[in-house]
């Protein structure tokens, strides 16, 4: 029999203690907050409603819009009612290129993010599980992709490399995962000291099953707020690798298009109309899911809570928070 | 005749939680005297340790306090501004946490962490604070070359004798100590009990002695009030709790500790889990683990019963 | 000391692994990588330019473990081989140029950025829930969301096109000459002042964020109760109790952020036309000069590397604990 884990652990990145569900239930429990933030913290909500928008878009989105590599018009021109976002240096609609761009920078950023995260589960989890020389080494490991830069190891790694989707998702990946290794190690060993872990050991449990059943469950929140931050990442890395030109520049995407507005001067010639709408894009989207992530922190941080209900309390009877305990007197 | 020097009046202290506030303390009325040793003891949760930082004011959200007044030399505490508070703090009233590895700043060296308390609230210069501080190491027995060091270079003995010694540090005349030697081993823990009654003898500040030992608590103490669900079940001088305990709580917790009648009876546990707070008991809050619980215990609560001088319990069997 | 022996170990083993990935990257081009690399420049170089390049990779007839310890050999000397774009300068001599420009923009941008962020997190954190800790969070987060090269372009477009403040690009005009003479320093300050100001933007948000929650958290431990209980001036409790001990993660996650931060930094180079390692990159991405792309990538990695190493000895003296946990 395995142990029922109940109760909260704290992570080390960002000191809130995670409320996490029992080890059964631990998905869904995981799920469960995700709906509770998004419906009554106010921040998770616009989060959730700017990246419902942006999905749609990416899908449904290009069947509503020309060819964005047509030449339609002339070129650099403001917006107007048959271009509503203006045209580009080569006559192209700014508005069906951002459009198209969405879908394929998004499936990047969130298949990234995703990978990310795996392999950085996979690294960290086995070091932090694991113990001894494995953690010594594959710790080690992380510790040197963290501090080599990653933008200049991705440019050098992608200019090798035939340029298109494939490569840019590699070099996102290579620079990309230690991060969560390094979170998810240390989360894994606080794990790997509770009672019920040590319980799962002394009862024989495969090293297999104790991972997925105790220890993954009891990750959940902290791994889904790391795709988060791992597809904020790529998004905002895929953008800055492409305006080099290093993906593939004949196709659209967000980072394409602003590769194409500074090559055609479009900041000298005053088009400000090539690359606003997608820098916008790019930040709201980006915004949009950091929103999310920290409404989704309030709702499992009892003590953030608690210090809300205590500044309301105190708003409520005209007394302004103070930093010595506040008197009320209520019971005269 | 004794005469009190804090006179704590239906204080009532809450929690705010999401579902609304929880008592901690429940009006509760307590004099410390002048000079004495006063124990507290009660399970965890009873209210021990959030009196100690009420009484300094320094209960962090999300406490606050909904009523009642604390009389300190007859100024009301639950008045006083900022600036007022912090010229009370320490001066007057002074306070040993409950774990000095937490309580001791760990990149400020010991020197440093009462020095500043000294230059806070003294006109001092710099090297008479450095010779103070070394007096007051003195006093708790730590080597002055010690005074350097920081906390992680102490053992937990050394760092609990340093909390007493910032505690000293201003003379103030009441000094808490909450539950200074749990995380210490039992010699550790006589020596510095020892030490602080010595102290108390020399200096004659009063101590307000916090722990869940209450067999070690009435080795130490002049009068002992026992905390039961933030409430207060009985106070009265520590020899007569001893002999004769009216509330049958303060039995229950004489029973569960063997060394105060050594071979005489086996610990025996008070049945039950501690009272919930967020949904307290009807009545006596601690009728669903009393053994002689009768009829009224559940629908009424006891008030304070006066049984002897300074002896009260709360509780229908001491009327 | 065995804290600093240790850091420096491991410095020195990432140092390692940038120069063997650097050694194994031309190899991992699809097919042979000689005739990969060379049928990309045949007719576009002249000889003399396509044994640089046989030179600088080591990519000769002899077994790989050989072609290796030259190629760390060379390294070792400083020689990163010759510049395909530049030929036939050095690469080393192509990137000196650039380096002083980069640690310039980067290390101000850095050192502004940290400073400010902390210190308006410490005020969040201090005033909880006052006018501060209430819009300047979440306005740095949206900023922070943006591109830094894209706030970059809106900046020049703003400030340089429409408003003529500041100039377009480059770190100082024509007009004067480079030496240490006030014209000089009052241009490249003038021309500093929209990059810089760019990255500071858009990383500010990240040292706020963190000090505000680190702080948060370190004003509820007891050492700050205790402060707060001996009587100390609010000030003393705010600065020496809570910001100091809320600094070291702060201080050691600063080591981590700034290969990011550079990252950020060379492509804000780009958009200004700063004739720093980002503007290098961006001509060897573009004329496929791969010695120059390497030896930047090797050039950058080295100044994280020794950047992380001081970062280490500031958090040394910032803590004490450090000074004997490692045993």
């Amino acid at each position: 029999m395995s142990a029922n884990p109940k109760g909260t652990v704290s992570t080390k990145t960002n000191g809130a203690a995670k409320t996490s569900a029992g080890a059964r239930r631990g998905v869904a429990g995981g799920l469960a907050t995700w709906v509770e933030a998004v419906k009554h913290d106010r921040r998770a909500t616009f989060g959730a409603c700017v990246i419902a928008l942006f999905v749609l878009v990416a899908v449904f989105g290009p069947l509503f819009v020309g060819d964005p590599t047509d030449l339609v018009g002339i070129p650099m021109q403001p917006p107007s009612a048959e271009h509503w976002l203006g045209t580009t240096g080569q006559g192209q609609d700014v508005l069906a290129q951002l459009v198209v761009g969405t879908r394929a920078s998004l499936l990047i950023g969130f298949s990234v993010g995703l990978i990310v995260v795996f392999v950085g589960a996979l690294i960290g989890i086995t070091a932090g599980y694991f113990g001894g020389r494995t953690d010594a080494l594959l710790s080690l490991l992380f510790n040197v992709f963290l501090v080599i830069p990653g933008l200049p190891l991705a440019i050098v790694i992608a200019a090798y490399l035939p340029s298109g989707p494939l490569t840019l998702g590699f070099v996102l990946v290579v620079t990309g995962w230690a991060w969560n290794a390094r979170v998810l190690r240390s989360q894994t060993l606080a794990l790997r000291n509770r009672d019920f872990v040590a319980a799962a050991v002394v009862a024989g449990e495969s090293n297999l099953r104790i991972v997925t059943r105790e220890i993954l469950p009891n990750m959940t929140s902290l791994i889904v707020s790391q795709v988060i931050g791992g597809t904020v990442y790529a998004i905002g890395a895929q953008v800055g690798l492409e305006f080099l030109g290093l993906g593939d520049v004949s196709a659209v995407t967000w980072g394409t298009n602003l590769y194409w507005a500074q090559n055609d001067s479009a900041l000298l010639t005053g088009a400000w109309w090539t690359f606003a709408p997608t820098g916008l894009a790019v930040a709201l989207v980006g915004f949009g899911l950091t929103m999310l992530n920290s409404g989704f922190d309030e709702i499992t941080n009892p003590r953030l809570r608690m210090q809300r209900a205590w500044r309301a309390f105190l708003l409520g009877r005209g007394h302004e928070p103070s930093r010595s305990t506040p008197v009320v007197r209520e019971h005269a | 005749m004794p005469e009190p020097i804090i006179e704590i009046r239906d204080l009532c202290v809450d929690y705010v939680t999401d579902e609304g506030p929880v008592r901690a303390i429940d009006r509760l009325n307590l004099v410390v005297e002048r000079g004495e040793v006063l124990g507290i003891a009660g399970e965890s949760g009873s209210g021990k340790t959030t009196l100690a930082k009420a009484l300094l004011r320094i209960l962090p959200p999300p406490a606050v306090i909904t009523g009642g007044e604390v009389l300190f030399k007859g100024r009301d505490i639950l008045s006083m501004d900022d600036e007022e508070l912090r010229r009370m703090r320490w001066r007057e009233i002074s306070m040993v946490f409950q774990s000095a590895m937490d309580a001791l700043n760990p990149v400020i060296s010991v020197v440093g962490q009462i020095t500043d308390t000294l230059l806070a609230h003294d006109e001092c210069s710099a090297e008479e604070a450095r010779a103070r501080a070394g007096k007051l190491l003195d006093l708790v027995g730590i080597p002055r070359e010690r005074l350097d060091s920081f906390a992680h270079q102490l053992s937990g003995g050394m760092r609990q004798r340093v909390g007493i010694a910032i505690a000293l540090a201003m003379r103030p005349s009441v000094v808490i100590l909450d539950e200074p030697t749990t995380a210490l081993d039992v010699i550790v823990e006589r020596e510095i009990l020892e030490r602080i009654r010595e102290l108390q003898r020399e200096f004659g500040f009063a101590v307000i002695f916090i722990t869940h030992d209450l067999a070690r608590m009435l080795q130490v103490s002049d009068r002992v009030a026992i905390f039961y669900a933030a409430r207060l079940a009985e106070v009265g001088p520590a020899a007569e709790l001893r002999r004769a305990p009216r509330h049958p709580y303060t039995e229950g917790l004489l029973q569960a500790f063997p060394s105060v009648h050594p071979g005489a009876r086996t610990p025996r546990s008070i049945p039950g889990q501690p009272a919930s707070l967020l949904n307290p008991p009807s009545g006596c809050r601690f009728h669903p683990r009393c053994a002689r619980a009768i009829e009224i215990c559940p629908k009424e609560e006891p008030g304070p019963t006066e049984i002897g001088p300074g002896h009260v319990a709360a509780c229908h069997l001491a009327k | 000391m065995r804290y600093i022996l240790k850091r420096l170990g491991f410095y020195l083993l990432a140092a390692w692994v940038a120069v063997t990935l650097n050694f194994f990257l031309p190899r991992l081009m699809p097919g042979d990588p000689a005739t990969a690399l060379f049928a990309r420049f045949r007719g576009m170089l002249a000889p003399e330019a396509m044994d640089a390049l046989r030179e600088t990779f080591g990519l000769t007839e002899a077994p790989l473990l050989i072609q290796y310890f030259t190629y760390l050999g060379h390294v070792f000397k400083g020689d990163l081989g010759i510049s395909v774009a530049y030929f036939p300068a050095p690469v080393l001599q192509v990137i000196g140029n650039g380096l002083v420009w980069t640690v310039f923009l980067a290390g101000t941008a850095v050192v502004i950025s940290f400073v400010v962020g902390t210190l308006l997190g410490v005020t969040a954190a201090w005033w909880r829930f006052g006018k501060v800790d209430t819009f300047v969070p979440p306005t740095a987060a949206l900023i922070g969301a943006f591109p830094y090269f894209w706030l970059a372009m809106v900046a020049l477009y703003v400030f340089g096109f429409k408003l003529g403040w500041f100039p377009l690009g480059h770190a100082y005009g024509d007009y004067v000459t480079p030496g240490f003479n006030f014209e000089f320093i009052a241009d490249v300050a003038r021309h500093a002042v929209l990059p810089v100001g760019t990255v500071v933007i858009a990383t500010l948000g990240g040292w706020l964020l963190t000090m505000r929650n680190t702080m948060v958290s370190v004003l509820g431990r007891d050492y700050v109760n205790l402060a707060r209980a001996k009587g100390l001036p609010p000030r003393q409790v705010a600065l020496r109790y809570a910001a100091r001990n809320a600094l070291l993660p702060s201080v050691t996650g600063f080591g981590m952020a700034l290969g990011f931060v550079l990252g950020g930094s060379l492509l804000t180079e780009i958009v200004f036309s700063y004739p720093g390692q980002g503007y290098l990159l961006v001509q060897a991405v573009r004329s496929q000069d791969y010695p120059l792309m390497q030896g930047i990538f090797l050039v950058i990695t080295l100044a994280v590397l020794g950047a992380n190493f001081i970062v280490d000895l500031v958090s040394l003296w910032l803590d004490p604990r450090i000074r004997e946990s490692v045993s």
